[in-house]
């Protein structure tokens, strides 16, 4: 076949391609309001049947929230810090952010109002990871998402897609990749996995010397900076982060666009059925504080109306971080679920009004 | 040991080395698919009369496509020793035809004298027809994603617990899972053939619209035509075929197909799947002896009577355990079941337009449609049909059903 004709060929599908993406924009119906998952709807069910007012804090997530929120545990610590209060784990494997809005919309036209609604935006690697959403959800979400995506990578208009992401995404592609080639020819003698993870932890000898941080959530532009310039804080992971890296795609949670957005819509709508509206950010071994976490907590800055819960911080409790926490780079074991309950509860305790 | 082979010219010393091969070969697969099942059923069968058995499993991983590439080095040994095939000095080429990525996990199953010959020439972009190819890779896309992927959940659904179901119900779970593993498995095959044709090699079809078959023996010319062939030439002829009376005969279908079922997985369910396909052969190669001379079934009688007892036997293909098979062939045959739910009726709408695309498909192949089209106008309905596809493909990755054997 002749070039020239190769190249009007593909330029002919692709014209077709992307008119008929555009008209199924156009005409496909909405994405349905609830996907028909077992899992979900027993745990909505058991929810909806429950009389109004016995549920007080609602936990919305993934199955990080599922397996990650021990309700019997935070309940006794809310009650030592003098609140009687009944928790409810809604948490469902693979649960998109269009699901989870559905589900609050639901429990807002049943006029549920709960003390707190806690709720976990789509964990970073998930985004855009297709097999971790519901299959009618996601055919739906490529579909109307695809011209968007399109239009905000080619413009460079969004804030998602700023320079930064991409120095994100190839700063963790470097460091998931190149860097950890970098192991194979360790001298030898040198510390390894085990030794190293002992100081994995970053400690206040980072606030000397880099003048902040990591952690710390004083500052936020300097944070933001910082992790792009810190970036040797790929190589100071913790311990469970050096067992599994081969697991995790880095990249894939550097381009998080919409995630932010989506969040924010959540929230607004969890206003209509509690005061107290919060985002859970839990542990993750493997990934630090991500562009997309400080962009929705910019967010929830500039709008108000939610505070966060960033439990990513291995300075809150070292104990998180051990590998017996860890039932794999994203959900912890009951031991962990254990461990993370009181954190939770203190951060409740100071968020919520006193009784 | 090819080479050796076509090197020896004492009989005795070729059979020993065929034999070495045959052992290495089949010893390879038994270790890794059929250990534990054989294992299994000594210490149940002990355990009937009362004895108990301590064997150690193997317990090992089954490496991928085994089954399939295991026949495929087969074929080269028994073709070789045949004086069939020349053999192969370049052990490069004999890795590639081994481990031909498109085809390799789940075929079809190529044979050596189809594909190495293929090695020696040069293969030129401008010989490659691309048009047909890539239609042929959409189809099987869109067989395996937008239909097989889409029913599975129902599937699952009806075989999981079938005595929830009606008889209705599992008729309705039964059909849907014979649309299932046709468009899983040719879907494969489509894309294999094509990935292969794109890269300058021909693979045989593997499928040429079994549903429409008209009798069972039609059924097995057109389902998984590389191992009915291949079944028939390297096992079922050499046991003597239909050489020596018919006592012979039945016994060697019988053989064959018990051998077939057991090729897809260590299970007494696939063993019954084949020993139902074999003893309903013979039943039909004795009533056509019986009929009288050009009588023949109708062909719409003969096909339902085919796509009935086809259907029952992907029960034993499908359930997890026999009396599971057993609890839905009573439902399927005596319309009888204590269960009260059923399955979406929208579903045969589904059926309906798959059925209708086979026989679109039989009446305009493939290759007639994209020879027809222009190149642009082609490029068009390419680029609309996969956008189409893409929209309505499932998200949930669903491994293809062949990857197990």
């Amino acid at each position: 076949m002749q070039p020239r004709r190769l190249a009007t060929n593909c330029f002919v599908f692709t014209i077709a391609f992307l008119a008929v993406v555009i008209l199924e924009d156009a005409v496909a119906p909405p994405p349905p309001k609830f996907v028909d998952d077992p899992a979900v709807a027993g745990k909505l069910d058991y929810l909806e049947r429950a009389p109004h007012g016995s549920i007080d804090v609602l936990f919305i997530g993934q199955s990080t929230v599922d397996r990650g929120i021990d309700v019997v545990e935070i309940d006794r610590h809310l009650d030592s810090c003098g609140r009687r209060l009944t928790s409810f784990n809604l948490g469902v494997h693979g649960l998109a952010q269009p699901e989870a809005l559905a589900i609050v919309r639901r429990l807002s036209d049943d006029r549920r109002r709960f003390q707190a609604v806690i709720i976990e935006p789509v964990p970073p690697t998930f985004v855009r990871v297709v097999t971790f959403r519901s299959s009618r959800i996601a055919a739906y979400s490529r579909l109307t998402g695809l011209p968007t995506m399109l239009y905000e990578i080619l413009s460079w208009g969004s804030d998602d897609t700023e320079l930064r992401t991409l120095l994100a995404t190839g700063a963790a592609f470097y460091h998931s990749s190149v860097g950890s080639l970098g192991h194979l020819f360790r001298a030898a003698g040198a510390p390894g996995a085990g030794a190293a993870a002992l100081d994995a932890v970053p400690d206040e000898s980072m606030r000397a010397e880099h003048g902040f941080h990591p952690f710390d959530a004083a500052d936020l532009e300097r944070r933001r900076s910082g992790f792009l310039r810190d970036s040797e804080r790929f190589e100071r992971r913790l311990e469970v982060a050096r067992v599994w890296r081969p697991k995790v795609s880095l990249p894939a949670a550097g381009v998080l666009p919409g995630r932010a957005r989506q969040t924010m819509a959540l929230l607004e709508a969890a206003r209509d059925v509690s005061a107290n509206v919060g985002v859970l950010m839990l542990p993750q071994p493997l990934l630090s504080r991500l562009v997309s976490d400080h962009q929705v907590e910019a967010a929830i800055e500039a709008a108000g109306g939610a505070f966060v819960m960033n439990l990513n911080d291995p300075l809150l409790d070292r104990g998180m971080y051990q590998i017996d926490a860890w039932q794999d780079p994203f959900h912890l074991t009951p031991t962990g679920a254990q461990r993370l309950a009181p954190l939770i509860a203190r951060r409740l305790c100071s968020e919520l009004p006193a009784p | 040991m090819g080479i050796r082979l076509a090197d020896e010219l004492k009989p005795r010393r070729r059979k020993t080395l065929l034999l070495c091969s045959l052992t290495a070969n089949l010893g390879l697969l038994f270790c890794f698919k059929y250990f534990d099942f054989f294992r299994q059923s000594l210490v149940d069968l002990l355990a009937v009369f009362g004895a108990q058995a301590n064997l150690v499993a193997l317990d090992v991983v089954l490496p991928v496509g085994i089954s399939f590439y295991t026949f495929q080095t087969l074929s080269y040994t028994i073709d070789v020793y045949r004086g069939e095939l020349e053999p192969r000095c370049n052990v490069v080429d004999f890795a590639l035809f081994v481990a031909f990525f498109p085809q390799l996990v789940a075929g079809p199953i190529v044979r050596a004298r189809d594909f190495l010959p293929q090695l020696d020439g040069a293969r030129r972009l401008a010989d490659i027809a691309a048009k047909p190819l890539l239609l042929l890779f959409l189809l099987g896309f869109i067989k395996k994603a937008c239909i097989s992927d889409t029913i599975a959940p129902f599937v699952d659904q009806a075989f999981a617990n079938p005595s929830d179901h009606t008889a209705l119900g599992i008729w309705l779970g039964v059909i849907l899972y014979s649309l299932q593993i046709y468009c899983d498995f040719s879907g494969y095959s489509d894309m294999a053939i094509a990935i292969a044709g794109l890269l300058g090699y021909q693979l045989a079809i593997n499928f040429n619209a079994p549903y429409l078959a008209t009798s069972l023996v039609d059924f097995w010319r057109r389902w998984h035509i590389s191992l009915s062939t291949w079944l028939r030439d390297y096992l079922y002829i050499p046991l003597g075929g239909n050489r020596h009376g018919r006592s012979t005969q039945y016994r060697n279908v019988i053989i064959t197909m018990a051998l077939g079922g057991l090729w897809h997985g260590a299970s007494w369910n696939f063993v019954i799947w084949g020993l139902l396909h074999g003893v309903a052969l013979i039943t039909v190669q004795e009533a056509r002896r019986r009929s009288p001379r050009g009588a023949r079934l109708p062909v719409w009688l003969g096909a339902s009577l085919t796509l009935y007892w086809v259907g029952l036997t992907w029960i034993f293909f499908r359930a997890a355990t026999l009396a599971q098979a057993v609890e839905m062939t009573r439902a399927y045959v005596f319309f009888d079941s204590p269960g009260t739910q059923g399955l979406p009726g929208g579903l045969l709408l589904l059926v309906g337009v798959a059925a209708a695309g086979h026989i679109a498909l039989r009446r305009w192949p493939h290759d007639r449609i994209a020879e027809a089209l222009p190149g642009p106008v082609f490029a068009a309905v390419l680029g609309a049909v996969s956008a189409i596809a893409l929209g309505l493909m499932q998200a949930d990755y669903r491994p293809f059903i062949y990857f197990q054997f």
